[in-house]
């Protein structure tokens, strides 16, 4: 088991490594000058050289590479020039805010994924003939197209949903900061005002990114609601003579529930990349907006950091699985060389 | 239980299935003729979408980059019948182009990532060992960038256009394919007649060509056909972002942004006609590859 744990560890910092580089010199290509762009172009040629020695961008490449994964090992992602803040500092402001986000749209996704999936995988075909449309056209929106669709008939045309515009009524006083979560912290603070009109903002973005992720993950249990119902295990329980309540949630669906845990890495990623896009439709200070503005002003370290975390996040769920199922099933920790 | 489960995208007669016929030895011909039917529906479609894109702008004849302050923000109308934009561009005009874009920069990305991925994928399930274990873990660290971060990446690097967008697509599907290729290999490769091949003396080269790639070019296909689906999405998803193809080019996703402003108003036209047709176009294109996927490997073998 050990040498099983350090093989997985090991792969994931490879893979790391390869990203970090990735997102290195991808960055490094561009051919515009950063510290120009910074300063703009009424800037004095001085003034924008003594910025390119501060930032380090006048240095070799393969010496600002190492300065990187040197700051990098010590935890330090940086410095954003744009609106001079490390990237720490700024990924832990805006994080909250695409967490809260990501994890209502996965929860959503879950609660209608998982029942439709398992009605689809039963007799009535009708059922599976409509959650198969459904999750056809659910994967083939484009995901901003739908907030904004949602946009259109909920807040324009009904008029029941608050104006797309960030994560609560400037109205509204914000509640005190302890976990950033504003729906845990106003709940923490007892200010029920404030949560209903933070859940009010919350909604329209959340479906917009659960949608497309319960559709696809709808097919997902599905397809192994049917291939575990196969199994001799589920046909002894039942000669055995368990309720099919019983057999469906004691034995099918445990299992079923699987492809799930081995996909998440995957579908974690697609998630992250969507708040991206949703984030921009709904005007949410999240991570998303700020990396889109970071990108343009070519501003390297929020940019690598995003990249990196976002690297980090899908190695770590992958990693995190591949140990799961390492300890659920030897054959996996056996038979991986 | 078993009859309705054991073949759950082309269902066996039940019920409903043996409508159409009565046997049901029939019943299942039926079905199965109704699913390569469905198959066909769905190549016409993307074949209409094809001529759509390819003779549509000469067919309609208005200029999508025509501006006209008269006739801005009118809805859908007659003369207009997906309305007309806040230049008073003609949507329909701009659609029918913008379908022209995301099929061309699609069909090209897509082939070149198919191509280098299938190379890639073949050459690393054949030799094996380190090499495959090093560009394996290289794989998947391009598989750690999604297509969107990836294409607002090169934006910046070479300036956002047709080219960056496409660069995008087609790098980070390459590992999808390589690991599709691998898997196949991998498992041709204790085959008896790719011994049977070895035994008889042929070189690897001609093994790989004549052999293994007709094998795996089914799995191949069917990720392409996925491959142009997310490449669609990925282009729109760029161009709402001003990191794709540059307006006053007619870009499906870029029209979205546009009109988003005015979407809010209720002037909805600018925004939700681009998006049908990016819906459509993806949706056939995934509804092509389930089929391919159905067809070639009716039993589910692939999933192994």
């Amino acid at each position: 088991m050990a040498s099983f744990v350090v093989r997985r560890v090991l792969a994931t910092l490879a893979v790391l490594f390869f990203a970090s580089l990735i997102a290195f010199v991808l960055l490094r290509a561009a051919p515009g000058d950063p510290a120009r762009k910074l300063l703009g172009p009424q800037a004095s040629e001085q003034a924008v050289s003594a910025l390119r020695a501060d930032m380090g961008v006048d240095r070799p490449l393969l010496q600002q590479y190492g300065t990187y994964v040197g700051d990098l090992a010590t935890g330090d992602l940086g410095y954003s020039w744009r609106t001079r803040t490390t990237v720490t500092a700024e990924l832990t402001a805006r994080l909250p805010a695409t967490l809260e986000l990501a994890m209502t749209a996965m929860a959503i996704a879950l609660l209608l994924a998982i029942p439709i999936g398992v009605l689809s995988a039963g007799r009535r075909r009708w059922v599976d003939r409509f959650s198969r449309a459904g999750a056809i056209v659910g994967l083939g929106m484009p995901q901003f197209w739908l907030g904004l669709v949602l946009i259109l008939v909920f807040f324009t045309w009904l008029g029941i949903a608050p104006a797309p515009f960030g994560r609560i009524d400037d109205t509204v006083a914000m509640p005190a900061r302890t976990t950033g979560l504003l729906l845990v912290d106003s709940l923490i603070a007892g200010d029920f005002a404030a949560f209903g009109n933070a859940l009010s903002h919350l909604v329209l973005p959340a479906l917009t990114l659960a949608i497309p992720l319960a559709a696809y993950l709808s097919r997902i249990v599905r397809r192994s609601t049917i291939d575990v119902y196969r199994n001799d295990y589920v046909r002894t329980a039942r000669a055995k003579g368990a309720s099919e309540t019983r057999v469906l949630f004691r034995h099918a669906l445990p299992n079923a529930l699987l492809p799930i845990l081995t996909l998440s890495g995957m579908w974690f990623g697609e998630l992250m990349a969507g708040a991206l896009l949703v984030e921009a439709v709904f005007n949410w200070p999240g991570i998303g907006g700020w990396v889109a503005q970071s990108i343009q002003a070519q501003d390297y370290a929020p940019v690598q950091g995003a990249i990196l975390l976002g690297a980090l996040v899908y190695s770590v769920v992958n990693l995190v699985t591949d140990l799961l199922y390492g300890v659920v099933d030897p054959r996996i920790r056996l038979a991986t060389t | 239980m078993s009859a309705t489960m054991r073949e759950p995208l082309r269902p066996a007669p039940g019920p409903h299935g043996g409508r159409t016929a009565p046997a049901p030895g029939r019943g299942r011909r039926a079905w199965a003729a109704l699913g390569a039917a469905g198959l066909r529906a769905v190549a016409m479609g993307l074949v209409a979408f094809l001529l759509l894109a390819l003779v549509g702008p000469l067919l309609w004849g208005k200029d999508p980059l025509a501006v006209d302050l008269q006739s801005a923000l009118q809805g859908p109308s007659g003369t207009h019948p997906f309305g007309t934009d806040e230049l008073g561009r003609d949507v329909f005009a701009r659609f029918l182009v913008g379908a022209r874009i995301s099929l061309a920069v699609g069909v090209c990305a897509v082939f070149c990532s198919s191509v280098v991925g299938t190379l890639i994928g073949a050459f690393t399930g054949l030799v094996g060992g380190p090499v495959d274990a090093v560009i394996g873990r290289a794989l998947d660290g391009v598989l750690a960038f999604p297509a969107l971060i990836m294409g607002m990446a090169l934006a910046v690097a070479m300036g956002p256009g047709a080219v960056s967008v496409g660069l995008a697509i087609a790098v980070t599907g390459v590992p999808w394919y390589a690991r599709t290729v691998r898997s196949e290999v991998l498992s041709l490769r204790s085959r008896e007649f790719i011994d049977a091949q070895r035994v008889l003396g042929a070189p690897t080269g001609h093994i790989l060509i004549r052999h293994v790639l007709p094998s795996v070019l089914g799995g191949v296909a069917v990720q392409a056909s996925l491959g142009i689906a997310y490449a669609v999405l990925a282009i729109a998803g760029l161009g709402f972002l001003g990191l794709g193809i540059q307006p006053p080019t007619p870009e499906w996703g870029g029209m979205i942004t546009e009109g988003r402003t005015y979407l809010i108003s209720g002037q909805w036209w600018m925004s939700i006609f681009p998006g049908l047709g990016i819906l459509a176009l993806v949706t056939l294109s995934m509804a092509l590859g389930e089929g391919l996927r159905d067809h070639l490997d009716p039993h589910g073998k692939l999933r192994r």
